[in-house]
């Protein structure tokens, strides 16, 4: 009795044994990622998941689903706090807080011993800064998306105008806008012309940029000062009014996640919405579409936004130096040419890497879906987004001055000097 | 004789006090101590920049009584609980009056009405954002058919906070129904048979037997619907995330974005601190006003 029961206890005890002998050999990376675009993405994932397991047998990859972007840095946050941070981390453009709450690693060294110049050139330079700081990198692009235009080709006919030539500068825009909304007798109207979203961050800081002429950013580099009481903005803001005034816009909020929807039901002719709603247009819509750049002012070309979100690589006590440099070669792995292609045709982001647009998966894609390449064609003027400290606070701010400016409850002038003197008042502490 | 009894309350209040034990154990672990922490948390300085938290004294308080937009969020809450508070009552009274009689269909009436209330809020707050949208949502294509203006409900901050209220009363008057229900049932016939005896009308008996016999429950569902009120946060969060320009923010999602959105922590403990203080002044001034025009059934 007593020896089945010894026989019993080994045989268990060794059952229980094996795997965290065998795992002692594996080094374990954990790694947060956000999901954004929906279900396809998370399959990806696992599916990039397991194939770089597969090459890589040492390393073991925790790949931990975190719901949205704040979902997961509220996790990470926490994570932190109680000193068992995951290895990797894929937030949206976030690293000065990150760098305020020191959790991030800096790659330099990495990249230096791994491909260097030759590396770190193949990245867009517009998705790579805002993972930078002081010179130094942060961070990789990962999940990457660019502002355009979206218009009803269909509808251009109607209206007489032609459908390959869509309207490429602001004074453009507004004429062709009010040419295609289309009113019923009572003076209702059935279809708006154009619909850019006055409540939308990067959608309004687009417009700024181009308003300058010469591509000037609203914020500084470092991170401490915005530039919101300029001509530029004022100009940007006053745009917004004018597609009112022209007939060409409804009065009041447009809301950003109401386009594609408005878009696909035929209700508006041109939007601007992400490189990221393009899967989703493409498999909605009965009518031809095309997707155009952002349209410019004078000869300078439209600016239009970096968006998206970036991998880290987060900084912990409790993670050793096994686990940081298998952490690396999953990173370098993500954001690898082939990979970062198959992602791209798989969610409709926008690969990081410049050599991943010559491979033959993504040769194929344009083939298959031409108004995808425009949109890397509008990563030539693409700039930076809002990305300062205190970033929630002063993107609340930018978002009201815009809105307070469409509801008429602000002048200009007035909007524009408040949004300024209330961020200087709040970035100061950063200074 | 003495020492049984003493024994035998001994073993009593040793049982009571098991049983009551994991409810207390519960309700320490996530409300007292919770609430504790968060009190202490309130006089310190914690942020993203600010990880170990800084002690600062009464500061955040000073702060929080000078912050426009938690002002603007404690006058929506006002306005809010203005509206939806009577009109979730009057509403789940008279649905409780009308299917308290055996009118036909009245189990699927009762179930249509109560049905929100148990539903995912968050499918049916998107489900609602797509009525209210402005170029395609049903309610202004329903609006246009007949011939009434049509808005942008979400989008224009005069209508947004009365938009969300709709919404709101629509999913708790059904819950707020099914009290008065219960408490209808509660009362004894016999009474309505004295009162029809005596000549008296529909509206006469509402208002001398339903109405006050009904107070006890009015009390309750005063007090939950208060705390309900004051406590919206999804959807908000997930219809117009306190836009446009602070129009539809309310106190408790101005905390929920202070702590996961700005990752304030500090000033986000303050504020709940506030909160706390003046919903339980409400309810006890409620309650005590409310309990002396109450009869009980004795």
């Amino acid at each position: 009795m007593v020896r089945k029961m010894l026989a019993m206890f080994l045989v268990l005890a060794m059952a229980l044994g094996m795997p965290a002998m065998a795992e002692a050999e594996k080094t374990t990376v954990q790694f947060y990622f956000p999901v954004q675009l929906g279900g396809a993405a998370a399959e990806l994932i696992e599916q990039f998941v397991a194939e770089f397991e597969e090459q890589n047998p040492d390393i073991d990859v925790d790949a931990v689903f975190c719901g949205a972007y704040n979902d997961t840095m509220t996790k990470l946050t926490l994570a932190l706090e109680g000193g068992n941070a995951p290895q990797l981390c894929i937030l949206d453009q976030r690293l000065l807080e990150l760098i305020a709450m020191d959790a991030v690693v800096c790659l330099d060294d990495y990249i230096a011993a791994d491909g260097g110049d030759e590396l770190i050139n193949d990245f867009y330079p517009v998705y790579l800064e805002s993972g930078m700081y002081d010179g130094k990198h942060y961070a990789l692009p990962f999940q990457r998306s660019v502002l355009a235009m979206y218009y009803n080709m269909d509808h251009f006919a109607e209206a007489g105008l032609d459908a390959n030539n869509p309207p490429k500068t602001w004074d453009k825009l507004l004429e062709v806008g009010s040419k295609l909304t289309v009113r019923d007798d009572a003076g209702n109207v059935e279809r708006w012309g154009v619909m850019i979203a006055n409540s939308s961050n990067w959608q309004q800081q687009s417009l700024c940029i181009t308003a300058s002429e010469n591509g000037s950013n609203i914020f500084s580099p470092d991170g401490t000062e915005v530039y919101f009481d300029t001509d530029a903005v004022k100009e940007a803001l006053q745009f917004n009014l004018d597609l009112v005034e022209a007939g060409a816009s409804p009065e009041g909020v447009i809301d950003e996640g109401l386009l594609p929807s408005n878009f696909i039901e035929g209700a508006v002719s041109i939007i601007s919405a992400s490189s990221g709603n393009l899967a989703n247009i493409r498999d909605s819509v009965d009518f031809n579409f095309g997707v155009c750049l952002m349209p410019g002012r004078g000869d300078a070309a439209g600016a239009s936004i970096g968006g998206g979100g970036d991998m880290y690589m987060i900084k912990c006590d409790n993670t050793t130096q096994e686990q940081y440099d298998a952490a690396w070669r999953f990173m370098r792995y993500m954001t690898d040419t082939e990979v970062q292609a198959r992602w791209s045709v798989g969610t409709g982001y926008i690969a990081s890497r410049v050599s991943a647009r010559d491979t033959e998966t993504m040769k194929n894609y344009f083939e298959e879906v031409p108004q995808a390449s425009v949109m890397y064609d509008q990563l030539d003027s693409a700039y930076r987004q809002l990305s300062v400290f205190a970033s929630t606070e002063i993107g609340e701010l930018f978002t009201n001055m815009c809105t307070s400016v469409v509801l008429g409850e602000s002048s200009i002038d007035d909007a524009v000097a408040y949004a300024q003197s209330e961020a200087d008042y709040i970035l100061e502490d950063y200074r | 004789m003495e020492r049984i009894s003493r024994q035998k309350r001994t073993r009593d209040t040793v049982k009571a006090w098991t049983l009551l034990a994991p409810s207390l154990i519960f309700m320490a672990m996530f409300t007292f101590y919770p609430f504790v922490k968060t009190f202490v948390l309130s006089f310190y300085k914690k942020k993203l920049s600010t990880p170990a938290a800084v002690f600062n004294g009464i500061e955040n308080y000073v702060r929080a009584f000078r912050d426009p937009g938690f002002a603007r969020s404690v006058e929506n809450t006002l306005v809010f609980c203005a509206v939806v508070i009577p009109a979730s009552l009057i509403l789940g009274l008279l649905f409780a009056c009308l299917l308290n009689r055996k009118t036909p269909g009245r189990t699927a009436f009762r179930a249509m009405i109560f049905y929100p209330n148990i539903s995912p809020m968050v499918g049916f707050y998107l489900v609602w954002m797509y009525l209210l949208a402005s170029e395609i949502g049903y309610i202004n294509r329903i609006f246009e058919l007949i011939g009434l203006p049509t808005h942008n409900w979400l989008g224009d901050s005069a209508t947004v906070l009365y938009a969300l209220a709709v919404i709101y009363i629509w999913q708790q008057a059904g819950y707020m129904m099914l009290f008065y229900l219960s408490g209808l049932q509660n009362i004894d016939a016999s009474y309505y048979e004295a009162a029809t005896l005596d000549g008296a009308n529909e509206w006469q008996k509402f208002r001398s037997i339903t109405f006050p016999l009904l107070m006890p429950t009015t009390v309750f569902t005063v007090t939950l619907s208060i705390s309900n009120a004051v406590q919206v946060v999804d959807s908000i969060a997930i219809l117009t995330r306190g836009g446009p320009n602070n129009a539809s923010s309310m106190v408790m999602y101005y905390i929920y974005n202070m702590s996961f959105g700005k990752f304030d922590y500090g000033m986000a403990a303050t504020y709940s601190v506030l909160l706390m203080i003046v919903v339980l002044t409400v309810i006890c001034l409620q309650n005590f006003g409310l309990d002396r025009i109450t009869h009980y059934e004795s």
